[in-house]
């Protein structure tokens, strides 16, 4: 789908800045909520909580545990495209950014989104919705300029562990920026 | 097998790895250089970590 000629160009921007968009409402929405939350125990609670749930979520990443997490499992319908060229691809970016449309393929946002609630100061909730947007928005861009076979998801497929490593080692050395 | 073009190393699924790992490693001299913004560097990379994971999903 993404290799389709309608996704050159300005579908393609506004794809990317409805992710960015997305993302940013789900920060701040896990921020209002989490703001109320944090309020029933010291940063130091919630920071221990933070890294035990991220050591589980890394051993899950890696099959050594196997769990599920909600996710909404639904493909996204092709009726989303239905308000055009450029307004159809920003809601549709827009409802992947919030990360609450479909399928959840990584246990990494499961971490991300309680450390914005429990710890992230509004700038700081932010910054991780717009790196949220620009991670996803980065697939979309390479992917498209990758090939025009879909091979980028064959190369994802066959590099997944050492590109699971590596984001596993980058989100910890964030979190450990964020807490340290 | 594809060949290896410098556009599809450059675009290639790895590369956008690394890049999210390389900043990483700069917010991490940034925090030794004890400059203030190296926690916006954290939460920068830990949300492109938690999106480009999700890329599966599209």
């Amino acid at each position: 789908m993404l290799n389709s000629p309608v996704w050159r160009g300005s579908p393609q921007l506004a794809f990317c800045l409805g992710q960015v968009l997305g993302a940013l409402a789900t920060a701040l929405g896990a921020l209002v909520l989490g703001s109320l939350v944090r309020l029933a125990a010291p940063p130091v609670v919630w920071i221990v909580l933070l890294v035990c749930w991220f050591g589980v979520i890394a051993v899950r990443e890696f099959g050594v545990v196997s769990f599920g997490l909600p996710q909404n499992a639904r493909l996204v319908p092709e009726t989303v495209f239905r308000h055009g060229r450029f307004f159809g691809p920003l809601q549709f970016g827009l409802e992947m950014g919030t990360g609450l449309r479909t399928y959840v393929t990584s246990g990494l946002p499961y971490v991300l989104l309680p450390a914005v609630a429990l710890l992230a100061s509004p700038v700081a909730a932010l910054v991780a919705g717009v790196g949220f947007g620009l991670g996803r928005s980065l697939m979309t861009s390479s992917n498209l300029r990758f090939s025009d076979d879909n091979s980028w998801d064959l190369e994802f497929s066959l590099y997944e562990r050492q590109i699971k490593t590596i984001l596993m080692v980058a989100f910890a050395t964030g979190l450990w920026l964020v807490m340290s | 097998m594809a060949v290896a073009t410098p556009q599809r190393l450059l675009w290639h699924p790895l590369a956008a790895t690394v890049l999210i790992g390389a900043v990483a490693a700069s917010g991490v001299l940034l925090h030794l250089g004890a400059v203030s913004a190296a926690s916006l560097i954290g939460w920068l990379v830990a949300g492109a970590a938690g999106g480009f994971a999700v890329s599966g999903s599209t």
